[in-house]
């Protein structure tokens, strides 16, 4: 029974990733996605930053490392979506972006630029411009931090 | 994220990982640093670093990588922001959300210009 029990843990640890492994295929798909982009074929684009975002987050891995990791794909996605005309699906990979928590950083910024883009092929320039104003606000604050002013 | 941001992230990882498996500092712990012998000039560097620190919390080295992107997306959301304003001449309210945009802009050319060479 006991060794059971210790081969059943062993398999349970070796299927879970590690954070080493899920940063690097992550960072593997995120380039997978720019070389497809470069070539101008989206579906592939699409089908490496969805992986990225549907992969398993390592328990182990700083939630914040996790969630920066996917806003950035879920931001590319949605671009790549807009870029295409895809409202909709633009929509719905920045909304799940966000929804992983705002917070005063770049992510968090190219997501409601992106967002206010999406805003803009629909015709809603007030909601719009409101991105725009808050992605510009957290700009200010990373400048501010660039130039010393804040390591907030 | 670009390819550097990736690699800091991937190492930022390890060495959490790193440091999870217990790894500890190497210290030597048997050098002992010797006595110097003359105060005068012991008070006279103390003197010399308290001034440098003094100027470097004062004036601390901007990060100019990364003061660059930030200035240019304040300008690049203002000239947005502005666009919407112009297809809406009637609105005063993004009337004023494209000035208050623009001064931001100009404030963050400004701020960067006074330590910074952006491309």
């Amino acid at each position: 029974m006991r060794r059971l029990a210790l081969a059943l843990a062993l398999a349970l640890s070796a299927c879970t990733p590690s954070p080493e492994s899920y940063v690097g295929a992550s960072a593997e798909d995120s380039a997978a996605a720019d070389r497809a982009i470069e070539a101008g074929d989206r579906a592939a684009a699409i089908e490496r930053l969805r992986a990225i975002v549907e992969r398993e987050v390592p328990s182990s891995l700083a939630e914040e490392d996790a969630r920066v990791i996917r806003q950035d794909a879920y931001d590319r996605w949605a671009r790549v979506a807009l870029d295409a005309g895809e409202l909709d699906e633009a929509e719905a990979a920045v909304g799940r972006g966000l929804a992983l928590g705002e917070r005063d950083d770049v992510f968090t910024a190219n997501l409601l630029t992106t967002r206010g883009r999406i805003h803009e092929a629909r015709e809603r320039d007030r909601e719009a411009a409101r991105d725009y104003h808050r992605a510009l606000v957290i700009q200010e604050a990373l400048l501010e931090q660039a130039l010393g002013g804040s390591d907030e | 994220m670009n390819r550097a941001a990736w690699i800091a992230l991937t190492l930022a990882v390890m060495s959490m990982a790193l440091s999870a498996c217990g790894g500890a500092a190497y210290r030597d712990e048997t050098y002992v640093e010797p006595e110097r012998e003359d105060p005068s000039a012991l008070a006279e560097e103390q003197g010399e670093l308290e001034r440098q620190l003094s100027e470097a919390l004062a004036r601390p080295e901007p990060d100019c990588a990364s003061a660059c992107e930030p200035s240019a997306r304040i300008c690049a959301l203002s000239e947005r922001i502005c666009a919407i304003a112009e297809r809406h001449p009637g609105d005063g309210a993004l009337a004023d959300g494209c000035e208050d945009a623009n001064a931001r802009c100009e404030s963050a050319r400004e701020r960067v210009a006074e330590r910074c060479t952006c491309e």
